[in-house]
């Protein structure tokens, strides 16, 4: 689908949820728990008699904010880290470096979240951090492997005749030549992102109540798998438009 | 290089095992949070905070490396106990599915190599969907469909949901390795001399593509252990994964903390196995 398409969708559900929100809302008699869709109530209700409508459209942009965060973070240390190691001049260092990155990077990088969570405490920033945390060593590796390819072409051997120093070559050859893989790159790490997110919020351990996140409506949802679809149908609905929306937009 | 890289790795594991426990401890000193709370929820110990803080790291590392993970507040159980028998249930999943994924995935591979759609077909996305996903509408249409979910058969869907995205990974991977392999030199000299396709396969392939297979292997073991509570939590397997949200639920930290542990420290395992694996059977690395 087109990237254009799917702005006007996103555009046209944001207008709705604020219609919905300003005029259907406050005319609502009162909300009944669990009370299934309805014309005043789109979605349902779920059992504290919260419109589910509103609280999957909020959790839909809690993901948002948390992949933005998290790819904004990830990107930029995750490209000061690769830039620091493959510059780094002491052979014993740089293997050593690399080699601890190696194994960060083949840890099971929820596991350790998990961990750093139960010790730090839950919560959304916790999570965002100790998510941004977790990914930085595969994308230092991803800039490292790039840059050591890089270097070995012929454009940098040239450079190098002239005399250029290795500062310049980095700014002006070396980082433009990586970019757009790396760009790529890390907009590739969006469903890994959003399915950790998913998954720390359906432990509990990401965003807390009374902020809704699609991890915890699809957890809660799971004791009314029968007596009240509406509240996993609709997030589970969300969930696979995240995704569909995140193919759109990888390069 | 390999061999200097599995030393690091050993070196590595080795300190994650003497890292792990003090960051515990650590925090009490930050201050973020109670000392009372860290020494008996997450290092499990019967001490007070007046206790230094090498006393504690001592005693936890002793603990941990003597496989004493404490009590399961919410069972009962030593968590020893509680992980290897969650283990054992969670193995009855993720080693068919494994399996399961290498063999299916081999198959699509070979009757999609042709297609070169199938690089970036618009359906991939599913793949990438949370497996909660399936395991809910798995769940809603067996209830529909009269199958009753408690029996042997939630370990069939099971398998199945969880092998899904690794299936698709191993698809990508053999049909991007056979394209490169039938564009190889060797392999159109051999064809020229009148060899056989399966018998070229045989003969140079098939040592190729184990180490390609590999090189996933663990990547495929994370994610099937990293996600497994979004199938066992839904089908009510109790192994590894329900055990851990059921632990969350009921705040049983020394049972949460002894799985990361144990995760952490498996997957070391696992990667240091297969890295000496590939250090055998990979010529490459033999060559150098």
């Amino acid at each position: 689908m087109n990237k254009k398409y799917i702005a006007l969708i996103l555009g046209l559900i944001a207008i709705n949820a604020v219609i919905y929100r300003l005029f259907v809302l406050p005319n609502v008699p009162s909300a009944t728990p669990l009370s299934p869709p309805s014309m005043y109530h789109w979605f349902g209700t779920d059992i504290n008699a919260n419109d589910i409508f509103i609280k999957t459209m909020v959790a839909f942009v809690y993901e948002l904010v948390t992949l933005l965060i998290v790819l904004s973070v990830i990107g930029f240390l995750g490209l000061i880290s690769g830039l620091l190691t493959s510059a780094l001049h002491i052979r014993v260092l740089k293997d050593l470096f690399m080699n601890f990155i190696h194994y960060i990077a083949t840890l099971p990088i929820l596991l350790i979240a998990l961990f750093l969570l139960i010790i730090f405490g839950s919560g959304f920033f916790n999570a965002v951090i100790i998510l941004s945390l977790s990914l930085i060593p595969t994308q230092a590796l991803f800039v490292y492997n790039q840059l050591e390819s890089a270097r070995n072409e012929e454009f940098v051997l040239a450079k190098q005749s002239y005399g250029m120093t290795n500062t310049a070559i980095y700014k002006s050859h070396l980082l433009p030549f990586i970019t757009k893989p790396y760009i790529s790159y890390t907009l590739s790490r969006m469903p890994e992102i959003i399915m950790m997110s998913l998954a720390l919020n359906f432990l509990g351990l990401g965003l807390q109540e009374p902020h809704p996140s699609l991890g915890r409506m699809l957890f809660d949802g799971l004791a009314f798998m029968f007596s009240a679809w509406w509240l996993w149908v609709f997030s589970t609905i969300a969930t696979i438009f995240l995704f569909y929306l995140l193919r759109a937009f990888k390069i | 290089m390999q061999k200097p890289k599995l030393i690091y790795r050993l070196v590595f594991l080795v300190l994650t095992i003497f890292i792990i426990p003090a960051l515990p401890i650590l925090i009490i000193f930050i201050g973020t949070s109670s000392p009372e709370y860290v020494i008996r929820g997450t290092l499990n110990m019967s001490l007070t905070h007046d206790v230094s803080a090498w006393d504690l790291y001592r005693q936890a590392v002793i603990n941990l490396l003597s496989f004493n993970l404490g009590v399961s507040t919410s069972s009962g159980m030593p968590v020893s106990a509680e992980i290897c028998s969650g283990l054992y249930e969670s193995f009855k999943t993720i080693i068919p599915a494994i399996i399961v994924s290498y063999i299916a995935g081999t198959i699509i591979g070979f009757y999609t190599k042709e297609k070169q759609s199938a690089k970036n077909s618009k359906y991939d996305f599913i793949f990438y969907i949370p497996i909660i996903v399936f395991s809910y509408l798995f769940l809603f249409l067996a209830a529909k469909a009269g199958i009753d979910f408690t029996s042997g058969i939630r370990y069939v869907f099971a398998i199945i949901i969880l092998s899904v995205f690794p299936t698709f990974v191993v698809a990508k991977a053999f049909t991007s390795n056979y394209n490169n392999l039938i564009k190889n030199n060797y392999y159109n000299f051999h064809k020229s001399l009148g060899f056989a396709n399966w018998y070229i396969f045989k003969k140079f392939m098939i040592r190729k593509f184990t180490i390609e297979y590999l090189s996933f292997f663990e990547n495929l073991v994370i994610y099937m252990f990293g996600f497994i509570y979004f199938v066992e939590a839904p089908f009510a397997i109790n192994g590894l994964g329900s055990k851990f949200v059921l632990g969350i639920q009921r705040f049983d930290y020394p049972l949460i903390i002894g799985f990361c542990i144990v995760g952490i420290i498996i997957f070391s395992i696992i990667n240091i196995f297969v890295d000496f694996i590939k250090l055998r059977i990979d010529p490459r690395i033999i060559n150098k």
